[in-house]
């Protein structure tokens, strides 16, 4: 819900959609799957957006990477529209998509094309070895544990120096260890460079770690993006510390009770299908029935 | 050390087998005679292949004497100061020489068959505007028998080849032809469906990383059909081994083929038993080949399952 | 490749010699062959050295059936091959593949016979008597067979016979023996290129390997082959040769050596060296009962007939065996050069004209020029008497083997049913034959 900047005040935002909409024809008719999301990512913030699943994160992270093209509003990118995909996008997918044929190193040296050969393998040695993966350069993503290739998507994804990065739900797939740590490096990593970053995940407690703002993605189908929760905390964010702040406490509760308020809408939330009707019918009650004339 | 009950059962299993084949084979052979003599035994059909490979020894020593004579003759020929050339063996092909020229026409024909069919599966696989011309066509000329095709390929190497380079020889052509025509499909429909189930996010990626077409072809698009291309490649190599005998027999190619009809035409009591050493070659030459491709596919696999 | 023993220094100067005369314009060819006992010129011919001699390297390949054979010459992929004497005329005249064939060597005479069934064998034994005592006189007449033909349309069911390829020498030798017992074998019409338009009996082709299996079926009730499929049935028990050519035309005209014209133009060395190597075999097989018994134990090797050394030796060396136990003597069932044998003779080309154009194959009237000017287009005496004065002059051959002759012989008594055919007449033979187009 944020809006457009005033005239000539502020910069333009790193990447925006207006009244992005996006259908899906199925079997059953079409299916709107985003309607009317309005969204303003500045340069420099880490955004995460939080949502069901099945609410269309994946779509409105597709769109946001340019892979998706909605079918009604605009996708801005610095003020300009944004064309396709592109690697000032970097994105770090939901499955990773590591190319398995590929090394560590092949996978990151493919995001390194246009630069000759030698440049090309140092710099990727470099990444790798900013996301700690040195050791492993020369395995396949079949021989690396979950963490793992989650670093080398993630290193591919940085390779080019994009100004914006989309991770969608990155760390998912991982156990609640792993997923600790690899908050940490992303953290760490953004901090670095301070990219704009936007973060889809369905995990609160992460949102409300790593973001500077949250929205959230009202449940499908016809999903917009409710208001933003700003996060006031301080960085570096320690997670064993935060979980005695009551700042964090009062934040993750509103937060907690929106999503929770959002999901019991969610028959006939805003812009739904509608609703089956059900026929009229009365239980016959065989007691009354009236007695056949003898 | 493997436990002695899967040693039985790997070795043992397929070996009892293959004895009480022999058994129920010469009980058979015992009791069925046919216009051209007694069905071969197992005994029979060893001492045929053993005078197969006799007749062979003998005729390469007869080669060896010929070309020995040559050089005699030649050295005469260029002290005295006379023309000289050198004059090939016009021996007939043995049976060795008769499965060499096989599997030279049929890795030929197989050859022709994956350089038509793994870039037309590409085609196809990529855009479906291809894919949706071609596949009548391809429906319709698959099912084609070898044995419709080949007149149709004799005339035409007939009219087009002309060369009397023995690698043009028009029976080898016309067979190598044939056999590319009939394997072709599975290839092409194989590496069409590979490409087409590429993972979207890998495509996506391709996208994300604004990889030009060759490199997208080359990185993404056929490492990951690669599975499927092989699989395709080993069926393919499969009918085309079935196929090259019904060729070679029609085209006159002098492999296995034309050795089978060639002892069918003798109808000697020695005929059948020759007919089923041929019959065990074709056989163990196809297990061979299959063999090699399926350990090519998994070797090109990286872990992916496919057809 | 000679078998026995090396070429000596004195055959290597002949060669030497041979080389230098007129040298062959190609001399490594590759000559096809169908596996049937008169192949026999050509493999002897090869492996006595007779090609070598001419300063020749030929390579023989067994084909598979006779169109392959024709087809392959016409295309090139062989020099030249033994071919059925009505081959080089048909295709000349386009009924099948058309090409320009040539001959000019007859590669024998006589040489096949008629079998038929077991079942057909038994009945025509009891339609006449005389077939049941052991030693039956023969020729056997067709019209020995006609009450078992209508045995088998009183059933319903069609009689059938099979012989190796519309052209062949077998077809018309079939046919003409089935007229001249009365039955009618079936005409060629632009409608019908079956052969069977009108037929008592169905005529159609069987590649030889397969006679004997089709006559044990009973998909076919008869065949007119070539050996060794004959003896071999008899040999199986499964059928019984009834008559042989020789007993339906004295000495026939059975194979032909030919090449395609434009080849014959391009080498005419060549295939002058390859006529003198084929009558020196030809002479060397008609020799003596010992070269035949040495020429089927070479054509029982697998690479040529193949078949078992006992059955060829049945029909080549001196007898003929009739229905088991019935064994006749027959010198000439097979004739390689005695009587003029390897001339090519426009008068036996005419005989195979005339058939065709009895049979219908040849689709309209045609006057008697026109059969002469035919034949001299497809046989060529020319290269045959060259070779012969060279083999003369060399001492090879007795000059009483060369014969005068215009190409035509004197009119031929020789048939099964009397009628005499004059080469030079043909029109008039047409019209004496009772069944038949006319003209």
């Amino acid at each position: 819900m944020a809006s457009a900047p005033p005239e000539g005040s502020a910069p333009a935002p790193a990447l925006a959609l207006r009244g992005v909409a996006k259908r899906f024809a199925t079997r059953g008719g079409t299916l709107e799957v985003l309607a009317d999301v309005d969204f303003a990512l500045q340069p420099g913030e880490l955004v995460a957006i939080v949502g069901f699943s099945g609410s269309g994160k994946t779509t409105l992270l597709s769109i946001l990477a340019g892979l998706l093209q909605p079918d009604a509003g605009a996708v801005e990118m610095d003020g300009a529209p944004a064309g396709g995909p592109g690697p000032e996008r970097g994105v770090v997918f939901q499955s990773y998509a590591l190319l398995p044929w590929l090394s560590a190193l092949g996978n990151v040296e493919l995001a390194l094309g246009a630069l000759p050969r030698a440049e090309r393998r140092a710099r990727a040695c470099e990444i790798l070895a900013q996301v700690g993966l040195a050791a492993a350069r020369d395995k396949r993503p079949g021989e690396l544990s979950g963490g793992m290739r989650q670093r080398v998507a993630v290193a591919r994804a940085l390779a080019p120096a994009p100004r914006i990065l989309l991770l969608d739900e990155p760390l998912g797939a991982l156990d609640a260890l792993t997923r600790a740590g690899l908050q940490r490096e992303i953290a760490r990593v953004w901090e670095r460079d301070r990219k704009s970053v936007v973060l889809i995940t369905n995990d609160v407690d992460e949102a409300i770690l790593l973001a500077d703002r949250i929205v959230p993605l009202t449940p499908g189908p016809g999903a917009t993006l409710g208001p933003s929760f700003r996060v006031g905390l301080p960085r570096p964010r320690d997670r064993a510390a935060l979980n005695h702040d009551p700042a964090f406490r009062k934040l993750r509760n509103e937060l907690t009770a929106y999503l929770l308020a959002l999901a019991a809408r969610r028959p006939g939330a805003a812009g739904g299908a509608p609703r089956t009707p059900l026929p009229d019918v009365q239980p016959i009650d065989l007691a009354r029935l009236p007695r056949r004339r003898a | 050390m493997r436990d002695p009950r899967t040693l039985l059962r790997t070795f043992g299993a397929p070996a009892l087998a293959f004895a009480l084949f022999l058994g129920l084979w010469s009980q058979a052979a015992a009791r069925i005679e046919t216009s051209i003599g007694a069905l071969p035994g197992p005994l029979h059909v060893f001492g045929a292949a053993r005078s197969l490979l006799a007749e062979h020894r003998e005729e390469r020593t007869k080669a060896a004497e010929f070309a020995r004579r040559m050089e005699e003759r030649r050295a005469e020929a260029l002290a005295a100061g006379e023309p000289w050339r050198d004059r090939r063996y016009a021996g007939r092909p043995t049976y060795p020489d008769q499965i060499a020229t096989s599997l030279k026409t049929v890795f030929t024909g197989f050859a022709i068959a994956s350089l038509v069919g793994v870039p037309l599966g590409l085609l196809c696989g990529t855009s479906a505007t291809v894919y949706a011309a071609l596949n009548p066509l391809i429906q319709l000329f698959r099912p084609v028998s070898p044995l419709a095709w080949l007149p149709i390929v004799m005339i035409l190497v007939s009219a087009l080849a002309s060369s009397q380079d023995p690698w043009f020889e028009k029976s080898f052509l016309s067979s190598a032809i044939t056999v590319a025509l009939c394997s072709l499909w599975p290839t092409l429909v194989n590496t069409a469906l590979g490409v087409a189930s590429v993972d979207r996010d890998h495509l996506n990626v391709a996208r994300v990383l604004r990889l030009s077409w060759p490199v997208r072809i080359r990185k993404i698009v056929v490492p990951s059909a690669l599975p499927w291309i092989f699989s395709g490649l080993r069926l393919s190599l499969g009918v085309g081994w079935m196929v090259l005998i019904a060729a070679e027999m029609l085209a006159q190619n002098p492999g296995l083929g034309k050795f089978v009809w060639d002892m069918f035409q003798n109808g000697s009591s020695d005929t059948l038993a020759r007919i089923m050493v041929a019959v065990f070659t074709i056989g163990a030459i196809g297990f061979a080949l299959d063999r090699l491709m399926t350990a090519l596919q998994r070797a090109v696999s990286h872990g992916v399952r496919t057809a | 490749m000679k078998r026995w023993g090396a070429v000596s220094l004195v055959t290597w100067a002949l060669i030497a010699a041979a080389a230098a005369a007129a040298p062959p314009e190609k001399d490594e060819l590759k000559l096809g062959f169908i596996k049937l006992t008169d192949c026999a010129p050509l493999v002897i011919a090869k492996e006595l050295g007779f090609f070598e001699e001419e300063a020749l390297f030929v390579e023989l390949e067994a084909q598979a059936n006779w169109k392959i054979l024709l087809d392959r010459v016409i295309a090139g992929d062989l020099d030249g091959a033994h071919m059925l004497a009505g081959q080089p005329i048909g295709a000349t005249l386009g009924i099948g593949t058309r090409a320009h064939v040539v001959t000019s060597f007859s590669m024998d005479l006589n040489g096949n016979a008629i079998t038929v069934s077991n079942a057909v064998w038994e009945a025509m034994k009891r339609g006449d008597p005389r077939l049941a005592e052991p030693k039956p006189p023969h020729p056997i007449s067709a019209a020995a067979l006609r009450p078992v033909v209508d045995e088998y349309a009183a059933r319903g069911e069609p009689f059938r016979m099979g012989m190796v390829f519309p052209l062949s020498t077998h077809n018309y030798e079939l046919r003409y023996w089935l007229a001249a017992g009365g039955l009618h074998p079936g005409l060629y019409t632009p409608a019908d290129t079956t052969g069977t338009a009108d037929a008592d009996v169905l005529i159609s082709v069987t590649p030889p390997p397969q006679m004997p299996a089709t006559l044990e079926q009973g998909t076919i009730q008869g065949y007119c082959v070539g050996e060794p499929w004959n003896q071999q049935a008899v040999a199986k028990g499964i059928g019984v040769p009834v008559v042989t050519d020789l007993e339906i035309w004295r000495d026939n005209p059975e194979k032909v050596f030919g090449v395609t014209s434009e080849w014959a133009e391009r080498n005419p060395e060549t295939h002058l060296r390859l006529v003198k190597a084929l009558i020196r075999a030809g002479k060397w097989l008609d020799e003596s009962p010992e070269n035949r018994r040495q020429a089927v134990e070479i054509l029982a090797r697998p690479e040529y007939v193949g078949a078992d050394a006992a059955v060829i030796a049945a029909s080549m060396t001196g007898s003929f065996e009739y229905a088991k136990g019935d064994r006749r003597e027959m010198p000439d069932f097979n004739v390689f050069f005695r009587r003029h044998a390897t001339y090519p003779f426009y008068g036996d080309g005419v005989w195979y004209l005339t058939q065709m154009r009895r049979w219908g194959q040849i689709a309209e009237a045609k006057p008697d020029a026109w059969y002469d000017e035919t034949i001299r287009r497809v046989y060529r005496p020319e290269v045959w008497r060259a070779a012969a004065g060279q083999l003369v002059a060399e001492g090879r051959l007795a000059p009483a083997d060369v014969p005068e002759t215009d190409g035509y012989e004197p009119p031929d008594a020789g048939f099964i049913d009397g009628v005499v055919y004059d080469g030079r007449r043909p029109n008039e033979y047409l019209r004496s034959l009772a069944i038949g187009l006319k003209d």
